[in-house]
């Protein structure tokens, strides 16, 4: 991708217009930068801009210092706090603003070679009406969110801590938009799983927000999976609050060492007590994944949601149940135990892990 | 997933890269020429620019200037840059790249209250248009109307904020405060 800028010895006065024209390239850089902010580009403007990013290195360096700067604009201004619809503000309804975005299929998760495991990530700021210009392959891409994405690879597991003094740990393949406002924390769970640890706020009440789920915390630690029918919430400290929109009047607490599942369409169901269960499934955290008696099929499933190398069961032994801890990045490892604990076979190849009847 | 990754790595540079910008100018000026500063700045960022991931990198500052310093030796290599000493700000610059001063460190704690500080600062109707787009979120169309000015003209003071913004950055902090106080006040519509 790289153009290589012939440039012939300079004489004083060339060395002078050179000064000239590389801070005209950062003031060309402004302006693209605020043309697209002003409209997205027609094709016209794209080849324009498609040209002169090509044409030289430091166009391009000049263009992501310039949508940078533009960006830290954002953070700056959202120091001066969120302005929300205020009819809106502070009724559980509001929390549905529509957030469409396309679901991938499986296959477009990104895999990470190694998870980061609990790699520390930046501070998040929180609120404003955030706009980012997308360096895309091709040229430009245009995107106006309403807040800070977070999205992890196939495998990875991260911990993000947040402006408030809360901090998630979040899943293999997950993504979520981090959306803090004066009078609420908002977390949108587009899809995969995160654990959140909540600073205690009661004028600032934090709500995770999974398709139609709804989960309310004041000061307390809980996980939310976003599944297809629902999503799973596990509570180890405290207590939530869930519901499902449109019925905010239709809510259930859920206490440390219960879990509960909120159905998309019919609400929430009944917690259920289940602490040791709930501290083995949240394993994942520290790397594991923990089965005490959990069927071989459902265990590869697990595994399957962290490694692009997956993990085929034989039908025939796909109910054994197995007992034990494992990493979450060794399927093989996995596999070669389980065959060992079942006397059965497993073939390791390319793209896949088969565990089979001797 | 391509463009997530390019978000990403442009809120890192926001985050990490763009308050350090201005102690590497510094540096830069003590070796190569002045109108090489620039150019290398550009190109410095054009290397960022071709990452994919930035989560591995621990620290933005050692990055941005590492990256210099290749480029830097690189023109040596090629006979462009003629200066005694080079050898050794080069190793001094090695040095400021991985341990900040503590004011360097404060700066890059009041990075985010120092653009607020420049945004208030800008001419009035450029800060208007910023505020309107920025904190309440208008589109520079919403904008346009509700200031009663053409969108050309919206797009312009976008502009010519971040110019200054872009301008402030690249002197640090004096010089850039000394230089709003003055534009504001002398500062066109």
């Amino acid at each position: 991708m790289g153009i290589s800028r012939r440039k012939p010895p300079l004489s004083v006065w060339e060395s002078m217009d050179r000064r000239d024209e590389s801070g005209m390239v950062n003031d060309r850089a402004a302006e693209w930068v605020a043309r697209i902010d002003a409209a997205p580009l027609d094709a016209a403007a794209q080849a324009e801009l498609d040209q002169w990013l090509a044409s030289d290195d430091r166009h391009r360096g000049a263009f992501l210092r310039a949508s940078a700067a533009w960006h830290l604009c954002d953070q700056a201004t959202a120091l001066g706090g969120h302005l929300r619809d205020a009819a809106h503000a502070g009724s559980p309804a509001f929390v549905t603003r529509s957030v469409v975005e396309a679901q991938d299929a499986p296959g477009d998760v990104p895999e990470a070679g190694r998870p980061h495991a609990l790699s520390r990530r930046g501070m998040l700021w929180g609120g404003g009406a955030l706009a980012a210009s997308l360096l895309a392959a091709a040229g430009l891409g245009f995107w106006k969110g309403g807040g800070e994405q977070v999205e992890t690879a196939l495998g990875e597991i991260r911990r993000v801590p947040f402006p408030d003094g809360s901090m998630a740990s979040i899943n293999t393949a997950t993504r979520l938009k981090i959306d803090f406002a004066a009078d609420v924390r908002m977390v949108e769970l587009d899809r995969g799983e995160a654990w959140f640890k909540v600073a205690k706020n009661k004028n600032r009440p934090f709500i995770v927000a999974a398709g139609e789920a709804r989960v309310r915390a004041v000061g307390t630690a809980f996980s939310v999976q976003r599944l297809d029918s629902g999503a799973d919430v596990q509570v180890t400290e405290g207590v939530v609050e869930i519901w499902a929109t449109p019925r905010t009047a239709d809510r259930i607490l859920v206490k440390a060492g219960e879990r509960a599942f909120i159905r998309y369409d019919a609400g929430p169901q009944a917690p259920v007590r289940d602490a040791a269960g709930i501290a083995r499934k949240l394993a994942w955290r520290d790397g594991a994944l923990k089965f005490e008696g959990t069927t071989l099929q459902e265990a590869a499933a697990e595994f399957n949601r962290y490694n692009g190398m997956k993990i085929e069961v034989d039908p025939a032994l796909a109910q054994e149940r197995i007992v034990g801890r494992f990493r979450t990045d060794e399927p093989d490892a996995f596999a070669r135990s389980a065959s060992a604990m079942l006397d059965a076979r497993f073939e390791m190849s390319d793209k896949r892990i088969l565990i089979a009847k001797n | 997933m391509d463009e997530d990754n390019r978000l990403k790595v442009m809120e890192w540079v926001a985050k990490e890269v763009l308050v350090h910008e201005a102690p590497l100018r510094s540096w830069l000026k003590r070796i190569v020429d002045g109108s090489e500063v620039e150019d290398i700045v550009q190109e410095s960022y054009c290397r960022i620019a071709g990452l994919t991931d930035v989560s591995h990198i621990r620290s933005g500052r050692a990055y941005l200037f590492t990256t210099a310093r290749m480029l830097v030796l690189e023109r040596i290599r090629r006979a462009r840059i003629v200066n005694i000493d080079t050898a050794l700000e080069l190793e001094k610059m090695d040095v400021a790249a991985e341990v900040p001063s503590p004011e360097q460190v404060a700066a890059g704690r009041l990075e985010l209250q120092r653009i607020r500080r420049l945004v208030d600062g800008l001419p009035e109707r450029c800060r208007k248009v910023f505020s309107m787009r920025k904190v309440e979120g208008l589109s520079q169309r919403e904008v346009a109307a509700t200031l009663g000015l053409s969108e050309h003209t919206v797009e312009n003071d976008v502009a010519k904020g971040l110019k200054l913004i872009l301008k402030a950055i690249a002197d640090g902090d004096q010089q850039a405060e000394a230089a709003f106080i003055g534009m504001g006040k002398h500062g066109s519509a």
